[in-house]
C-alpha cells in the first residue's frame, strides 16, 4: 500500500510541476487566463482545486475570483470526469439529419459504463456540412450514424485503457 | 468558384507554409511592405466595398477608419475566430486547411491600421484548427514574417493565439474582449467603441476570419477587381455554408449576391431524397425561417434585410417538406436559452419563455393565445435586450409563427402535428410558464428595484 500511494504522489507531483511550467510559459503573454485553465484541465481532466489555486496565484487574483470566471465557460469541468467525453451536437443542422438517435444511443451505452465515458448534449460544433456530427474528446466525427458514433467512442475508450 | 479563401484548401499539405508560398502565399504581405503605404492598403479595401463577414456586414474600410484616428498604444488587431453560429463553418475550414491565409490577412490588417499586437481568439471546440493556426504562427515566425522589422521594413508585430472555452456570446465584439482579459464573457456597453477603448482599454480592430482572409487577394489584385466578382450589386465573393436537408452540404465560395435558388439547387444539388423544399434560413440560428416561395432571394446583406431577416454569417439551412416548423424552431430556442449569458433579463428570461411556450405547443397543451404570447415576448426581447444575442434570438421562433400560422393552429387548436414529428401526447411539461408578458415582468422588476 505504501509504495502504491507514493507512486500516486509522484505522479501527482509530476502533473503539478508540468502545470507550473505551462503557467509560467503562458504568464509571459497577456490574455492567457483561459489558456491556463485549459492547461489545468489537460493535466487533471477537470479544474482540480489545488491547480486552480496555482493559476490564481500566477494571475495575482483570488481563487474565488478565478472560479467566478471559469464557471461562465461550458467546456470547463469542476469535478473529475471519465477519460472520454462525447460531445453530440443537437442544433438544427444536425437535428435535421438524425442527431437525436445518436444522442440516445450513446446515452444508453454510457449509462451502462459511466466510468468509461460520458455524453454531453452540446451546441453547434461548426461541423454542419458533416451533420450529424460529434466530438469524441478532440476528434471530430462527421456523417455520423449511431453505429459509427459508438465505434468512435469505443476506440477512444480502448486507447485510453491501453495507455493505462 | 472557390477562387479566394477556399482556392488552396485541396492542395497537398495546404496548411504548410511551403505549400502556401508555392501558391502566392505571403506575396501580398511582401507587396504591401515593400511597395505600399498603410494608406494604400486601406484604399484598396475601401475600393473593394467589402462588408464584414462576421454577420453584421459593416463596411470593413470604415471600421478601419475609426482605428486610424484613435489614440493610444499599443493598438490591437483582434481576429474573431469564435465561430459558433449554428449552420456556420467557413472559418473552421480556413483555419484547418489554409491557416497561413488567415495569418497573412491579420498581418495586412495590422500594417494598414498601425497595430503592433495581434490576438486570434479561436473557439475552444476547434481543436484541429487551433493546432493548425498555432503551427502556422510558429512557421511564419521562423521565416521572419512575424516579429521585428518584417521583411526588412519598419513594421513589427507580435501574434498571440488564444482559446475560448465554450460560450457563443464571446463572438460578440465586446464580450470577446472581456473573455480575452480573463473575465466572464459578458457584453459591454457601447460607447466606448472598441476602436477607441477596446482590449485592455486600448484601440482595437475586431475583424472576422473570413474578412481578414480576403485581404491578401485584395492587396494583390486590387479592391476594384475583388469588388467586381460579386453579382446582383454584391461586392466580392462570399462563403455560403450550406447544411440541413440538402444533397451536397458544404462551403461554397460564390459571388456575393448569388440567389438562394442557385446555391441550394445548382451547387447544393437540391433538397435531399428528391423531396420538396418547405423552409430555409439564410444566416444561421439568428435568422428568421423563411417559406419556400422566398427561394429567389438575393443572398446579400441588404436584400435579405429587406426580406425581413438577416444574411448574418450566410449559414444557409435547408428544411424539406417532412419537417415540422415547431420542431425546427425549438432547436434554435434551445440554443439561445443555453447560450444567453444571463447578463440582461429580457434575454435570459425571454429565451426561456420562448422555449417553454414551444415545448407546450409540441406536447399539444399550449394555451389558445400562445401565438400572441410568442409575438409579445419576441417584441419585448427585440426592444429590450442589451446585445445582439437577445435582439436576434426571437427571430427564428416568431418567424415560424408568422410564416406558418396554420401549422401552429393545427398544434394548438386541433392538437395535431401535420408533419407527425411532435409528441402531441397531452403531457404538461414540468416547468411552469409565466403567462405574464416580458413587458409586465420588466415593469414588475423595475417596481421592485424602486421599492
Amino acid at each position: 500500500m505504501a509504495t502504491q500511494s507514493s507512486e500516486i504522489d509522484t505522479a501527482a507531483a509530476a502533473k503539478y510541476a508540468a502545470l507550473q511550467r505551462e503557467i509560467e510559459e503562458c504568464g509571459r503573454e497577456p490574455g492567457s487566463t483561459l489558456d491556463m485553465l485549459h492547461a489545468v484541465q489537460r493535466q487533471f481532466g477537470y479544474l482540480e482545486p489545488k491547480a486552480v489555486g496555482m493559476v490564481a496565484e500566477a494571475l495575482g487574483i483570488t481563487k474565488a475570483n478565478l472560479y467566478g470566471v471559469a464557471t461562465f465557460y461550458t467546456m470547463f469541468f469542476f469535478e473529475p470526469k471519465p477519460p472520454v467525453i462525447a460531445r453530440v451536437c443537437v442544433n438544427l443542422s444536425c437535428h435535421l439529419r438524425g442527431a437525436q438517435e445518436i444522442l440516445h444511443t450513446l446515452e444508453d451505452a454510457a449509462s451502462a459504463r459511466p466510468e468509461s465515458f460520458e455524453v454531453e448534449e452540446v451546441m453547434c460544433l461548426g461541423l454542419c456540412e458533416q451533420a450529424p456530427a460529434l466530438l469524441v474528446n478532440e476528434v471530430a466525427i462527421g456523417q455520423a450514424t449511431a453505429k459509427k458514433a459508438l465505434e468512435g467512442v469505443e476506440t477512444a475508450v480502448a486507447a485510453h485503457t491501453a495507455d493505462g | 468558384m472557390d477562387q479566394i479563401c477556399l482556392r488552396r484548401i485541396h492542395n497537398e499539405n495546404s496548411q504548410d507554409i511551403a505549400s502556401y508560398m508555392a501558391h502566392d502565399g505571403y506575396a501580398a504581405l511582401r507587396k504591401a511592405l515593400t511597395e505600399m503605404t498603410p494608406e494604400a492598403v486601406h484604399e484598396e479595401v475601401r475600393a473593394s466595398n467589402m462588408g464584414g463577414r462576421g454577420g453584421a456586414g459593416f463596411p470593413t474600410a470604415m471600421k478601419w477608419n475609426f482605428l486610424v484616428g484613435a489614440r493610444g498604444e499599443p493598438k490591437y488587431v483582434l481576429c474573431n475566430f469564435d465561430e459558433s453560429e449554428p449552420g456556420t463553418f467557413s472559418n473552421r475550414i480556413i483555419g484547418e486547411e489554409d491557416p497561413h491565409l488567415l495569418v497573412e490577412g491579420c498581418l495586412l490588417a495590422a500594417y494598414a491600421t498601425g497595430c503592433s499586437i495581434i490576438f486570434i481568439y479561436i473557439r475552444g471546440e476547434y481543436f484541429l484548427a487551433y493546432e493548425r493556426v498555432k503551427h502556422a504562427i510558429e512557421q511564419a515566425t521562423e521565416q521572419g514574417l512575424i516579429g521585428q522589422n518584417i521583411l526588412g521594413s519598419d513594421f513589427s508585430v507580435e501574434v498571440y493565439l488564444r482559446r475560448g472555452a465554450g460560450a457563443y456570446i464571446c463572438g460578440e465584439e465586446t464580450a470577446i474582449m472581456n473573455s480575452l482579459e480573463g473575465k466572464r464573457g459578458y457584453p459591454r456597453a457601447r460607447p466606448p467603441f472598441p476602436a477607441n477603448e477596446g482590449l485592455f482599454g486600448k484601440p482595437t480592430l475586431i475583424n472576422n476570419v473570413e474578412t481578414l482572409s480576403n485581404l491578401p487577394d485584395i492587396v494583390l489584385n486590387g479592391g476594384e477587381w475583388w469588388s467586381n466578382l460579386g453579382v446582383n450589386e454584391g461586392a466580392g465573393l462570399n462563403i455560403y455554408c450550406l447544411s440541413g436537408h440538402v444533397e451536397r452540404p458544404g462551403a461554397y465560395e460564390l459571388p456575393m449576391g448569388t440567389t438562394a435558388r442557385e446555391l441550394i439547387y445548382e451547387h447544393g444539388g437540391g433538397v435531399w431524397q428528391g423531396r420538396e423544399l418547405k423552409a430555409w434560413k439564410p444566416g444561421g440560428a439568428s435568422s428568421a425561417i423563411l417559406p419556400a416561395d422566398t427561394i429567389d432571394l438575393v443572398l446579400d446583406f441588404k436584400p435579405v434585410m429587406a426580406a425581413g431577416t438577416i444574411l448574418g454569417t450566410a449559414g444557409v439551412i435547408v428544411m424539406d417538406d417532412q419537417t415540422c416548423v415547431v420542431d425546427a424552431a425549438i432547436r434554435d430556442a434551445m440554443f439561445f436559452e443555453e447560450e444567453s449569458c444571463g447578463f440582461c433579463f429580457p434575454c435570459r428570461d425571454g429565451t426561456r419563455v420562448l422555449r417553454m411556450l414551444l415545448e407546450r405547443v409540441r406536447h399539444g397543451v399550449a394555451a389558445p393565445d400562445t401565438m400572441d404570447l410568442i409575438e409579445h415576448a419576441s417584441q419585448d426581447m427585440i426592444g429590450a435586450s442589451f446585445c445582439g444575442l437577445g435582439q436576434f434570438a426571437p427571430w427564428p421562433v416568431v418567424s415560424t409563427v408568422r410564416n406558418f400560422p396554420r401549422e401552429y393552429q393545427a398544434h394548438i387548436i386541433e392538437k395535431t402535428c401535420p408533419a407527425g414529428v411532435c409528441p402531441m401526447d397531452g403531457i404538461e411539461p414540468d416547468e411552469h410558464v409565466d403567462r405574464r408578458t416580458l413587458q409586465e415582468m420588466l415593469v414588475a422588476q423595475k417596481g421592485e428595484v424602486l421599492a
